[in-house]
């Protein structure tokens, strides 16, 4: 049984056994890392948050601390709306970096990661570029996550960088 | 991989096969030989044991040998062994057996041996790590068509065999980005179960499973 191509959407995977060690491995790399992951925390407490918009508004001012480079407080509504420059949107990836780094509680690491996938979704959507060292495939399921939590205009905001990301690839 | 015995609910259950007649005891030895055929070959192929002849022979003559013993199974739970390393351990001295019957002269093992007997041990593990993945992609695609979710594997194959983009997914099957992900995500979760209940099957305590899913990644790198 040979294995599909990848351009065959109509294959049946079923097909494909008994698998090569190589397809093995894959499947088993996405086992491994299918437990528990940081956009999980997120996720959950997006879930509990009685306003998801305003908890965005408050984890990106945590996140960025208090505003950014170019024009004041860094809104989510901004990024979604804006397209700010890149050396601005580099510089709020760096502090949510740093916010993600050092934060100590769960709350501010949830905060400094929503905010992180907002700059980068930015990015994505604003200039077709992937502003992260991250895999694209992490990112790509960091902003679907999200967007599966949240309402619009963040959720299509969101879906439309997992789209413009994956024709940049 | 780090095996220990089988857990007291695997021995129980083992117990339970022995004692339950002819039946019981043709069961085991078939889910023995089902599971364990392969990754023998592989060990026999990777150590010393490829100089004593055809290897599917070997193991044949292994499972023909040994699974007829009434003791065997007794044996292995006395033995303190893991199950694997008693199969190991019983393909040599099976050969061994083999050599005599045909009265040629046993000699020592050759310098390097060791190095021998690793790779097939690797070769064993990796074997054993591709079936369980196996039997695991078909128990789950199997589960998942019987709910008409095929769409959600062949979704999680294309991400991760083929190594797709969600935005080419997405566009190929039809799904918007947060289905996708949740498609992805849901057959992850049941794979990611259906292999761990395998490795608990194969004897891997509860506390060591995450380990042992690393482990079983590292053997089939390329």
């Amino acid at each position: 049984m040979s294995r599909p191509q990848p351009d065959d959407p109509a294959r049946d995977p079923s097909t494909t056994l008994p698998l090569s060690a190589a397809v093995a491995h894959s499947i088993s790399a996405a086992v491994t890392r299918g437990g528990i992951r940081p956009v999980d925390f997120a996720v959950e407490e997006l879930r509990r948050a009685e306003d998801r918009a305003a908890w965005i508004e408050a984890a990106l001012r945590l996140a960025f601390g208090g505003g950014s480079p170019g024009s004041g407080v860094a809104r989510a509504d901004d990024l979604v709306r804006t397209a700010r420059p890149r050396e601005e949107l580099d510089e709020l990836r760096r502090r949510a970096t740093m916010a993600f780094g050092g934060a100590t509680r769960v709350e501010a690491r949830n905060a400094a990661l929503v905010a992180y996938a907002f700059v980068v979704a930015a990015g994505l959507v604003h200039h077709r570029a992937l502003l992260s060292s991250q895999p694209r495939e992490e990112i790509e399921v960091l902003l679907a996550e999200l967007a599966g939590v949240l309402g619009e205009p963040f959720a299509s905001f969101l879906e439309t960088a997992v789209k413009a990301g994956g024709l940049a690839a | 991989m780090q095996r220990d015995h089988f857990p007291s609910t695997q021995v129980a259950s083992m117990q339970a096969l022995l004692t339950g007649g002819q039946e019981g005891r043709a069961r085991l030895c078939s889910e023995v030989m089902q599971r364990y055929r392969a990754p023998l070959l592989a060990y026999v192929r990777g150590s010393s044991l490829r100089r004593s002849g055809d290897p599917e022979e070997l193991v044949h003559a292994f499972f023909a040998s040994r699974l007829s013993r009434a003791d065997f199974f007794e044996q292995w739970l006395e033995s303190g062994f893991p199950f694997r390393r008693w199969l190991m351990n019983g393909i040599h001295f099976c050969a061994h057996e083999r050599r005599r019957a045909e009265d040629r002269a046993v000699g020592g093992e050759p310098a390097g041996e060791r190095v021998h007997e690793d790779a097939g041990e690797r070769a064993f593990e990796r074997a054993l790590a591709v079936r369980v993945i196996e039997s695991c992609v078909h128990s789950v695609h199997q589960s998942l068509a019987a709910r008409g979710l095929e769409r959600h594997f062949t979704a999680f194959w294309k991400r991760y065999v083929d190594g797709r983009s969600y935005a080419a997914i997405a566009s190929e099957t039809g799904l918007s980005i947060r289905e996708l992900n949740s498609a992805v995500r849901g057959v992850t979760a049941e794979l990611r179960a259906a292999v761990r209940a395998e490795l608990v099957r194969e004897g891997v305590e509860a506390e060591m499973l995450e380990i042992e899913l690393s482990r079983m990644e590292e053997v089939l790198r390329p």
